[in-house]
């Protein structure tokens, strides 16, 4: 049976390699053929996993990318279906028909709330947890399921690399349980000593409920925190970046590892570090790490930056229920105090379903707009006003505040009546249109 | 005139951006002239409820609920006190259970709550998410929103609204929210005031003039909340409410 159902899975893979279709289908029919299939594979010795609300594909690439440029034969999902069918897929794309998988690595990113069914029979050695943060609350519910979730999933012989700015994660180790490598950012010029962000996932010990200090931020309740008790603190970290330079993309490693980072964003560095940190453990040069991820060029779905006439633009990605994907952004813009235009705005919702949701506005900390540098702010799409109320109850000008129902209506104001550079800060849905937009009638600086 | 809020647990109840609530009515009040002054407080904070003209608490994990529930029966006595003085609170997400009886769980213990309202609520093996149309007769409106909440209540009998689309106190109910005397609260998320600028007016001008019956009030500040409010109906709404 193993053999037919993972034959019927190839057939599907390759027919659907023909007509340039999606990725679960060979692993739902070999799933009604054969229900324990996921048992039968033989696993290569290395099998990591990425999980976490946001993060996971981009670092699950980057690994896969240092694993490959160092001749290693790496299995992933590429594709980034990462809920069980799609990793199903994965093995039976990379398994020999007796379900051996052909390759040195097994390398997935998984969906958060998938862990609980997969890692019963596909166990990683190691597991990076990129983050928790408050995503798609209406499919998530709240960050403590699914911290739940990942926690029921994970058992003793697994290998955590868990980010130690974050109190959220630390909470996985409160026992002392697992295995964990620690990464972190020290402190530096881009991190603050009183709090931005006000809505936050940990603010008091899990211990002793006393609330948690910090002796400085980098972003939300991510930096160095302690429990005034000494119940709970942020871990040692094993690799920190020692020193961070966005005006160069350059990070340095414990003192020692030079890093060009893809991206000038603060999660980039964490991805950045969790690729690293893994590779830490196994035995590989990180000097050569460095190296590749240092030639890795950026993603401009993620981060673009180009320029309109004389004017910056920068387009960041973000993802809407996604509070602390925003709050991201508004930090990148804050970095700056030249003369800025903010576009802000959305097609729809959420793809995955038909609710229209907006508390998370509220969760985005857009008082950080509220500043003499920011010229205009454009609120574009179907909730335009939804964000121009979120912008004056954050005590904007409502001078400032302008709307527009499509981005075509909007264009020409953001072009031709705003000033200083541009920042469009978009969900992924807006993206590409918006760079069109801007770059129509004569393609700009890219 | 100074208006006293308590924003009681301020960073363990914040589950779904309900601090939104608080900036409405803090620039809302301060539109009419009027001081505000925010008192953030939460664990380990001593809570004085007579200095209070309105409370307000918000949604939190089933975790943070536990924890705020310990502080808080301390001042179950205070609270009662504050409510049969006509005290204003506005309660919204599921920390209107806290004012009930008990909480259910389901593995059948029993959280003890305030008890101020004859009320339970129970715990639930599924997560109830929708969006939320209601009709608010004290505001004579729609109200908007959201709910994301993993329990229910059964025997609430002083409704705030009545459900046209959504959840409600439960699934397929009828009705939601609690009002008694000037205790206002709903599960309803969104945030309620962001959303819903009629029942911003309405709230308000019933909390002012619980302090200064002669209050004048300026013309409200709210025409980008109406663009937004009136924009949603129309693109989602339109034939539910043409047709009721």
């Amino acid at each position: 049976m193993k053999i037919v159902s993972i034959l019927i899975g190839k057939i599907l893979i390759f027919i659907g390699s023909l007509l340039h279709r999606g990725s679960v289908l060979p692993g739902k029919v070999a799933l009604k053929l054969d229900k324990n299939i996921f048992k039968k594979f033989v696993l290569p010795k290395m099998v990591i996993a990425v999980t976490g609300s946001s993060g996971k594909g981009s670092t699950t690439k980057m690994i896969a990318d240092v694993y490959k440029s160092l001749g290693y034969k790496v299995a992933y999902n590429y594709k980034g279906s990462n809920l069980r069918l799609g990793i199903l897929t994965l093995l039976i794309e990379n398994s020999n028909l007796f379900g051996k998988i052909k390759k040195d690595v097994l390398l997935f990113e998984i969906d958060e709330r998938y862990t609980k069914f997969v890692f019963k029979d596909i166990v990683p050695m190691y597991v990076v947890v990129t983050n928790i943060t408050r995503d798609q609350p209406p499919r998530q519910g709240h960050f403590d399921l699914v911290f739940n979730d990942i926690l029921s999933s994970i058992t003793s012989d697994m290998h955590l690399i868990l980010n130690a700015d974050d109190p959220y994660l630390a909470k996985f180790n409160i026992d002392n349980k697992y295995k964990v490598t620690y990464y972190g950012i020290s402190k530096n010029k881009y991190s603050y000593l009183n709090p931005k962000f006000d809505s936050l996932n940990m603010t008091h010990c899990p211990i002793c409920h006393n609330k948690l200090k910090y002796n400085f931020y980098h972003i939300e309740d991510l930096g160095d925190y302690y429990c005034s008790k000494n119940h709970f603190q942020r871990p040692k970290p094993d690799y920190e970046v020692t020193n961070l330079d966005y005006d160069n993309s350059l990070i340095t490693i414990n003192k020692k590892y030079k890093v060009h980072i893809p991206q000038d964003v603060l999660f980039c560095v964490y991805n950045t570090l969790a690729t690293f940190s893994l590779f830490g453990n196994l035995n590989i040069d990180l000097n050569k790490v460095s190296d590749v991820i240092s030639n890795m060029s950026s993603n401009k779905k993620i981060y673009n930056q180009y320029k309109y006439k004389d004017r910056l633009v920068y387009v960041l990605n973000n993802k809407n229920e996604n509070a602390t994907t925003f709050n991201q952004s508004l930090l990148f813009t804050d970095r700056s105090k030249n003369l800025k235009t903010i576009v802000i705005g959305w097609k729809e919702i959420s793809r995955r379903y038909n609710f229209d949701d907006l508390s998370w506005l509220y969760d985005i900390n857009f008082e950080l707009l509220n500043n003499d540098s920011v010229d205009k702010i454009v609120c574009v799409g179907i909730h335009a006003y939804d964000i121009a109320t979120r912008l004056k109850y954050a005590n904007i000008d409502k001078k400032k505040i302008v709307c527009f129902s499509s981005l075509e209506e909007a264009i020409n104001t953001i072009k031709n009546k705003t000033k200083g550079n541009i920042y469009g800060i978009l969900n992924f849905d807006y993206v590409k249109p918006f760079n069109d937009l801007m770059n129509e009638g004569g393609k700009n600086d890219d | 005139m100074t208006i006293n809020i308590a924003y009681l647990y301020y960073d363990l109840l914040n589950l779904y951006g309900e601090s939104g609530n608080i900036k409405v009515l803090k620039k809302q009040l301060e539109n009419q002239g009027i001081l505000v002054n925010v008192k953030f407080l939460s664990l380990g904070d001593d809570l004085d409820f007579s200095s209070y003209d309105l409370v307000y608490m918000g949604m939190g994990t089933e975790e943070n609920q536990r924890l705020v529930i310990n502080h808080l029966k301390k001042y179950k006595n205070d609270i009662k006190k504050y409510y049969e003085n006509d005290k204003f609170f506005l309660i919204t997400g599921n920390s209107i259970e806290l004012f009930g009886k008990y909480i259910s769980l389901e593995n059948n213990k029993k959280i003890k709550c305030l008890g101020l309202f004859n009320y339970t609520a129970k715990r639930e093996p599924f997560r109830m998410v929708d969006e939320v149309l209601f009709k608010c007769p004290l505001s004579d409106s729609y109200i908007l929103g959201f709910q994301n909440q993993g329990s229910t209540i059964k025997d609430n009998k002083d409704y705030l609204f009545d459900v046209v689309k959504g959840i409600g106190s439960y699934p397929n109910s009828k009705n939601e929210g609690i009002v008694s005397r000037n205790f206002y609260g709903s599960y309803v998320i969104g945030p309620l005031l962001a959303r819903n600028p009629m029942f911003v007016k309405f709230f308000i001008k019933k909390l002012v003039l619980s302090i200064d019956k002669d209050f004048k009030f300026k013309k409200f500040d709210l025409t980008v909340d109406f663009n937004a409010y009136n924009t949603f109906i129309k693109n989602y709404y339109k034939d539910i409410i043409t047709n009721s």
